[in-house]
């Protein structure tokens, strides 16, 4: 699986190199709305992210003839999209989320540990999706719609303790396929967010 | 390291991510955090998984297709519009030709019979430091803030009734449900038939508070309807809006007066630097100490005088920088504690 993206990738940046338009407008397509989303962390006017990552790609094709990506092309994207955000942030002085100490944590993150917002989603939507359909019923009624238990109990008709079982199972399930994604935090959340 | 050991610092993580944590708990977490490039890069990684799935922008927002065209436009991969104008030019010359005719004719023909209505748009402008009222031609009053321009068509007989506001205005709209009135701004557009409400749009912080009556806040392509005593504000590109139990702290500025309840030094500032021509510095401890005082028409120097009576802080005006910084000559003050 991995050898195949790989594969794609490295004729995607060959064919870009030989003037595709076709290669940019896929590399476009697959990582505009993320990119959006990974800028919107340090700059919180959306347009201003919409600029950053339109100007990240008028310059990769500007660029397409000398383009040398060493790691791979997603990593590539990120890293850009944070500096051109970073230079937005020093010479515009645009309103950030967080203040500069924050700031230098957040970046400390390597480009190439960062996940996509579409990437998460599609995992957990894939995961959710072999749950059973009552199970999935109520823990997006939970999760997407914010209802409380005792909400929820009401709408379909089951007790308060059928749906805490429900919710737990969904969330054991993810918990125990999410490894990989670190998911503990986003969890314990879920169950702080439910207990208030 | 075993994640599944580190259930205080989870919780604590996640409290901290969330907003909740206690000055105790943070301090207690950034130590955990220093203590260990391990735990530097534990905690890294799950804020990156917050920021994943509590985007500050809703994805559905993000038009792709807009920025694909924008894109191909700009790295000229897509032809400019001209040039595709001139190619379809020759191949539909004659069949334009046959049908722009006609039409030609009788739009000639509707004109001539018509008074021409090519007055030029008005626009009103208030300095920093003052504000003015005036009433529209439709029998509309505004009162404009500091620092702002209203511009509108002085016939204003169309369908609709159209002016656009950058900075602040109070409006009471005259009644007429079948001519709506539209307040254009950078960020939103009001639309109302016939009520009082107060637009602020100096900067992306913007806001409407409506005093009675009724209104609509289109943002981009959604549509938000207020009641009387709501007012909307953008918090982070968002749309946010709260019942008020008094409008006056929104509208008094048209009065004159600045009323301020226990707010952060920095919502002031802020207030102050839109309506007087000042930046302010202001040391990052004193940003969220609140204050409470109504201003009522004071000058600068004098606003800055209130802050230095009632707290411990020393507020220093600083003479511009000389330089090539042509934009930055603003009076700027820094607020620093005493």
């Amino acid at each position: 699986m991995k050898n195949e993206i790989f594969e794609n990738e490295t004729l995607l940046l060959a064919a870009l190199k030989l003037d595709s338009h076709e290669a940019f407008l896929q590399i476009f397509r697959k990582y505009y709305p993320d990119l959006v989303l990974f800028a919107s962390r340090f700059i919180l006017d959306s347009e201003t992210c919409e600029d950053i990552v339109q100007e990240a790609f008028i310059k990769i094709w500007a660029n397409r003839k000398i383009l040398e990506i060493r790691t791979s092309l997603r990593t590539y994207l990120i890293s850009l999209v944070q500096h051109l955000a970073l230079n937005e942030i020093k010479h515009r002085k645009v309103r950030t989320l967080y203040q500069d100490t924050y700031h230098e944590m957040i970046l400390a993150l390597p480009a190439d540990e960062h996940i996509f917002y579409t990437e998460l989603n599609d995992a957990m939507q894939k995961l959710l999706s072999q749950l059973e359909p009552e199970v999935l019923e109520t823990y997006s009624l939970s999760r997407t719609h914010h209802l409380k238990y005792s909400e929820i109990a009401q709408k379909l008709n089951i007790s308060v303790r059928t749906v805490e079982a429900r919710v737990s199972k969904a969330v054991k399930f993810l918990q125990k396929n999410l490894k990989g994604y670190k998911f503990i935090i986003y969890l314990t959340l879920l169950f702080h967010h439910l207990s208030n | 390291m075993d994640y599944y050991d580190n259930n205080h610092i989870d919780i604590l993580i996640s409290r901290y991510l969330a907003g909740d944590a206690t000055s105790p708990e943070i301090e207690e977490l950034f130590n955990w955090i220093q203590s260990d490039d391990d735990n530097r890069k534990y905690f890294l990684r799950q804020q990156d998984i917050w920021s994943v799935l509590n985007p500050a922008v809703d994805i559905s927002d993000i038009n792709t297709a807009d920025a694909e065209r924008k894109i191909m436009r700009e790295t000229g991969i897509i032809p400019r519009r001209r040039s595709v104008f001139r190619k379809l030019f020759g191949f539909w010359s004659r069949i334009a030709a046959l049908i722009l005719l006609p039409l030609l004719a009788v739009v000639a023909y509707l004109l001539i019979d018509r008074p021409q209505h090519t007055l030029d748009n008005v626009t009103i402008t208030t300095a920093f430091g003052s504000l003015s009222s005036t009433d529209l031609p439709d029998g509309t009053t505004v009162w404009l803030n500091a620092n702002s321009s209203l511009t509108y068509s002085p016939a204003m007989d169309g369908d609709e009734r159209n002016v656009f506001l950058q900075g602040e205005a109070y409006f009471k709209v005259k009644a007429d449900a079948r001519h709506p009135f539209n307040v254009h701004t950078p960020y939103m557009t009001v639309t109302a038939t016939g009520t009082e409400f107060n637009v602020n749009a100096y900067d992306s912080i913007a806001s409407v508070t409506l005093v009675n009556g009724h209104v609509d806040v289109g943002i981009k392509d959604r549509s938000l309807a207020l009641k009387p005593g709501e007012h909307l504000s953008m918090t982070d590109g968002r749309p946010v809006i709260c019942k008020l139990t008094d409008t006056e702290k929104y509208c008094c500025w048209k009065k004159g007066m600045l009323i301020f309840e226990d707010e952060s030094l920095v919502s002031i500032c802020n207030r102050l630097r839109q309506m007087y021509d000042v930046e302010f510095d202001i040391a990052p401890e004193l940003r969220n100490r609140t204050f409470r005082m109504i201003l009522n028409g004071e000058n600068i120097n004098e606003v800055t005088r209130f802050f230095e009576m009632s707290a411990p802080v020393i507020c220093e005006s600083l003479t511009p920088k000389e330089g090539n910084d042509t934009t930055n000559l603003k009076q700027r003050y820094r607020i620093i504690p005493l």
